[in-house]
């Protein structure tokens, strides 16, 4: 195997080489992460760089890509208000979330007792009532906590229902301990859930449930579970490595 | 729509142009910054307002755009970006270190030595190429790759160090 230089890998992130030499720098980068990460800083350097030419190129950009550009901003917008308005977000906030979490869960009523009833272990305890911090998981679900990486699905039996559970994201609090949210869509609803880990238990702290008559979008589920997340004091989002290492299961 | 929203959209040119000198492919290149957009828009919560914004999002694509790689060697078969955004190969990096947000580009530029920043004017900033800018510079053109190499190498390990060690970067002096 033929080196590849410094130089080479750079000419490559800045146009400069022939093409069939270019093609076999590109054959070799996508078989070694290490040249690749080599090769990235020279293309991020330039991308960075590029920026103080002030230089507009203007092509035609996909509709697509600029969509998610505009939703990315006003979420960053809230991001920075957030920030602006209290830099760290206080006790009395947590105590507003959980307020929130109990006024979604009167909101949905009777939807929200099937939600907790199909989560909760088969131990008849009735769900309609049961206060939040009560709510446990089912084993299947526990497991699955702990398993999937976000962006990761499984079905799951859930008494006589069947749910499609998909993991969205994993949070370290600022307290140390992690929360998840993730989506599932069990008999006709489609439920947004964030469930927390403390002292080595899953419990559901909220379950946005939209159906298919009204109520919740599956947009604002997702939504809420963020803010709600957040004034629960998130510190930071786990992937990866880091996600794997928080998910071990005790 | 949102002065951050205006200035992402802004931002998409040198985006896309960024994704096409990773990927080489324009198709690819789109899905890439497209995928880069989505996670920077769960991973919102890990940009620094005040911060750059286009550093961000340039070290989230990077980013994915290697896991993808790392995916795609440890599959032994063609992983596409959103397989790569989903699985756990994609880590925690940019969410967990805001360090290298924080140092700019162009400070970083102004500790590099006289030479060393002029071949990075010319090429990066005006955008000449390396005959270009060996003819304007009057110097050897293998004079100006080894130079501007150096350079880029030294603000790569400015913006993010401990990464760049991890990465098996061996600076040479300045």
């Amino acid at each position: 195997m033929t080196a590849i230089t410094d130089e080479t890998l750079m000419a490559l992130a800045d146009g400069e080489l022939e093409p069939a030499e270019a093609a076999r720098v590109r054959e070799a980068l996508r078989r070694d992460v290490d040249l690749a990460a080599r090769f990235a800083s020279f293309a991020e350097s330039r991308a960075l760089l590029s920026g103080a030419s002030g230089r507009a190129a203007n092509d035609d950009v996909p509709e697509r890509l600029v969509n998610t550009a505009r939703r990315l901003g006003d979420a960053l917008s809230g991001v920075a208000s957030r920030q602006q308005s209290s830099h760290s977000l206080r006790q009395s906030d947590r105590f507003k979330a959980m307020a929130l979490a109990a006024s979604i869960a009167l909101c949905v009523g009777g939807v929200l007792g099937f939600a907790f009833r199909s989560l909760q272990s088969s131990d008849g305890t009735p769900a309609n009532g049961v206060a939040l911090n009560d709510i446990a998981v089912s084993p299947a679900e526990k497991d699955l906590l702990f398993q999937l990486a976000s962006g990761e699905s499984r079905q799951v039996q859930s008494g006589t229902a069947t749910a499609d559970i998909t993991m969205v994201s994993t949070h370290r609090m600022e307290d140390g301990s992690i929360c998840r949210e993730f989506s599932a869509a069990i008999a006709g609803t489609q439920q947004t859930r964030v469930a927390c880990l403390r002292e080595r238990a899953w419990r559901v702290h909220l379950v946005v449930v939209s159906s298919s008559d009204g109520g919740f979008s599956p947009a604002s589920g997702h939504a809420t579970a963020d803010e709600f997340i957040e004034a629960l004091g998130s510190k930071e989002i786990l992937t990866g490595d880091a996600e794997r290492k928080a998910l071990v299961q005790p | 729509m949102s002065d951050f929203g205006n200035e992402l959209v802004a931002l998409l040119p040198r985006l896309r142009r960024f994704a096409r000198s990773l990927t080489g492919q324009p198709d690819d290149a789109d899905d890439l910054v497209q995928a880069a957009l989505e996670r920077a828009l769960r991973s919102r919560s890990s940009w620094e307002p005040g911060t750059r914004l286009d550093a961000w999002i340039f070290r989230i694509m990077r980013n994915l755009w290697i896991d993808q790689i790392r995916h795609r060697k440890v599959r032994g078969d063609r992983t596409t970006i959103e397989a790569a955004e989903q699985l756990s190969g994609f880590d925690g990096r940019v969410v967990t270190d805001n360090r290298i947000m924080l140092a700019d580009v162009q400070e970083l530029l102004a500790t590099l030595p006289g030479d060393q920043r002029a071949v990075v004017q010319s090429v990066c900033i005006d955008e000449l190429s390396y005959r270009e800018a060996a003819e304007h510079l009057k110097t050897p053109i293998g004079t100006v790759m080894s130079r501007l190499a150096r350079a880029r190498l030294a603000l790569a390990a400015g913006l993010d160090l401990d990464e760049a060690a991890e990465a098996g970067f061996n600076l040479k002096k300045l």
